[in-house]
């Protein structure tokens, strides 16, 4: 195991090398093929239980994972004028299987008829967050890895329907608002229950290094012959300006009827401080269900303490190491595939590239 | 390790590109009907927040090639970003479809013969390089 992170790495490394001269090669005059992609290892200090993130079935323990944290990307964009464009961004990572899947993660035809107005019809990741646009971008992000304690507690994380999206400019800022409908899959291990109906909006507003979001998503679940009504509430904000990096979201997860079960809250807040090419950060981050008499729960109490430190070493590939300590009070958490006792701590390396 | 010294070059070109500051003016062609734009109208076209130019017409931005002190001058001084920050901006764009970077060229007088054949794109050039094919609209 500890070879093939070796091998990986060094990979990743001459990956990086060849690729940074280049970046985003034109297809003639009217497409663009670009990628991104991470090459990490993590590994934990325990062997009780797998650490890992989403749905995903297994993970790292005292031996190395090179899978939690890797993908690769690539995206073809057809512009065919100024108001018309197609986007498809296929996406290998593991998802709910043990292997990494490689599937279309993105699938859209992009409508411009005004500056302020957009429509999007296709395949699109479900904006339930502040980052999920751009969350499994590696190099676009500070840290290692987005807090699963946040992140895993949104089930399905696709849209396949449309989105309409304003943007107005008021003075020196800049409101967003945004509506979506579609379908979507939940990703579980095995089971594959529909998601209906999934409705939603967020509103944004950007001023000077500030954004601050706050967004709903609604959603009709049938699982296990139940037709259960699905909330998803997010509330984010980011500072970043003048080498500080502020990040900071309060999440919740409400279900009509299996609301004991299902019912969690999650928060983080990470801040990061650029020193060059060189930026330090640190991140904490919480879940707990909302019900605690409940005997079953879909995810459990974890928080997470982490360091981390992301290096721009080279022009088109960050290397990020993280150090991070778990606390799950004896159950599996949000991270683990079995119950924990004790505090767990988490190594993390990666290097993030585009090209 | 072949790329550690790789990346100490282009870190001491970075500083070494940063003294030797010159000094960058805005530009579109000079049949362009727009005579003046302000630094937060400038930013939102280099940035892809604004698609067209405040008296109408669709506008073009053409950005040097990355590595080009002039670039991470004008970018510094107009969005406040450093290379390093608009790199990670363009893929936050990019990989999320929101819009794509700025079609590049390789210097000045490539960046002056684009911008006085089409009154709808936007460059940057060092000042002294002005001459009558281009108007300066915003000076940082």
């Amino acid at each position: 195991m500890k070879m093939k992170v070796c091998a990986a790495v060094a990979l990743a490394l001459v990956a990086s090398h060849a690729i940074s001269a280049r970046a985003d090669v034109q297809l003639g005059e009217h497409a663009t093929l670009s990628g991104f992609g991470t090459f990490g290892a993590v590994k934990t200090d325990t062997d009780q239980a797998e650490f890992g993130k989403d749905r995903q079935p297994g993970g790292a323990t005292r031996n190395p994972d090179a899978l939690v944290d890797s993908n690769l990307g690539v995206q073809l964009t057809v512009k065919a004028n100024s108001w018309l464009s197609a986007t498809v961004q296929v996406l290998a990572q593991r998802r709910d299987h043990e292997a990494m899947d490689i599937e279309p993660e993105w699938a859209f035809i992009r409508v411009q008829p005004m500056d302020d107005l957009t429509l999007r019809v296709g395949r699109m990741t479900l904006p339930a967050f502040l980052i999920s646009d751009f969350r499994n971008v590696g190099y676009a992000n500070t840290w290692l890895r987005a807090p699963n304690e946040v992140y895993a507690l949104s089930v399905f994380r696709r849209l396949d329907g449309a989105d309409l999206t304003y943007r107005k400019a008021i003075g020196s800022s800049t409101v967003t608002a945004s509506v979506l409908y579609g379908d979507s899959d939940l990703l579980t291990a095995g089971m594959r229950p529909g998601v209906d109906d999934v409705r939603g909006g967020s509103l944004s507003w950007e001023y000077d290094g500030l954004t601050v979001r706050a967004s709903r998503t609604l959603a009709d679940v049938l699982f296990a012959g139940i037709d259960d009504g699905y909330i998803f509430n997010a509330f984010g904000a980011t500072w970043d300006r003048d080498n500080l990096i502020v990040q900071a979201e309060y999440v919740q997860r409400r279900a009509t009827l299996l609301g004991d079960i299902v019912a969690s809250d999650g928060h983080y807040l990470m801040a990061g401080y650029r020193l060059g090419n060189v930026t330090p950060y640190a991140t904490f981050a919480r879940t707990k269900p909302e019900y605690r008499q409940s005997p079953i729960h879909v995810s459990f109490d974890q928080e997470t303490k982490a360091l981390g430190l992301r290096w721009d070493a080279f022009s088109s590939a960050a290397i990020k190491v993280q150090v991070e300590s778990i606390d799950t009070q004896g159950t599996p958490g949000i991270s683990f595939n079995a119950p924990v006792s004790g505090t767990v701590h988490a190594i993390s390396a990666s290097i993030d590239f585009t090209f | 390790m072949i790329t550690l010294p790789r990346a100490l070059c282009a870190l001491t070109l970075t500083f070494a590109a940063a003294a030797a500051q010159a000094e960058v003016v805005v530009v579109m062609s000079a049949k362009s009907p727009v005579t003046t734009l302000t630094q937060a109208q400038v930013s939102d076209i280099f940035l892809g927040k604004l698609s067209t130019f405040p008296q109408g017409g669709q506008a073009v931005p053409i950005d040097l090639a990355s590595g080009a002190a002039q670039r991470d001058e004008f970018y510094t001084k107009v969005t406040g970003r450093t290379a390093v920050q608009l790199k990670s901006y363009w893929a936050k764009q990019s990989f999320s479809g929101k819009g794509t970077a700025p079609k590049a060229v390789s210097g000045d007088e490539e960046m002056k013969k684009l911008i006085a054949a089409n009154p709808n794109t936007i460059g940057y050039i060092e000042k002294s390089s002005l001459d009558a094919s281009v108007k300066a609209v915003f000076a940082p």
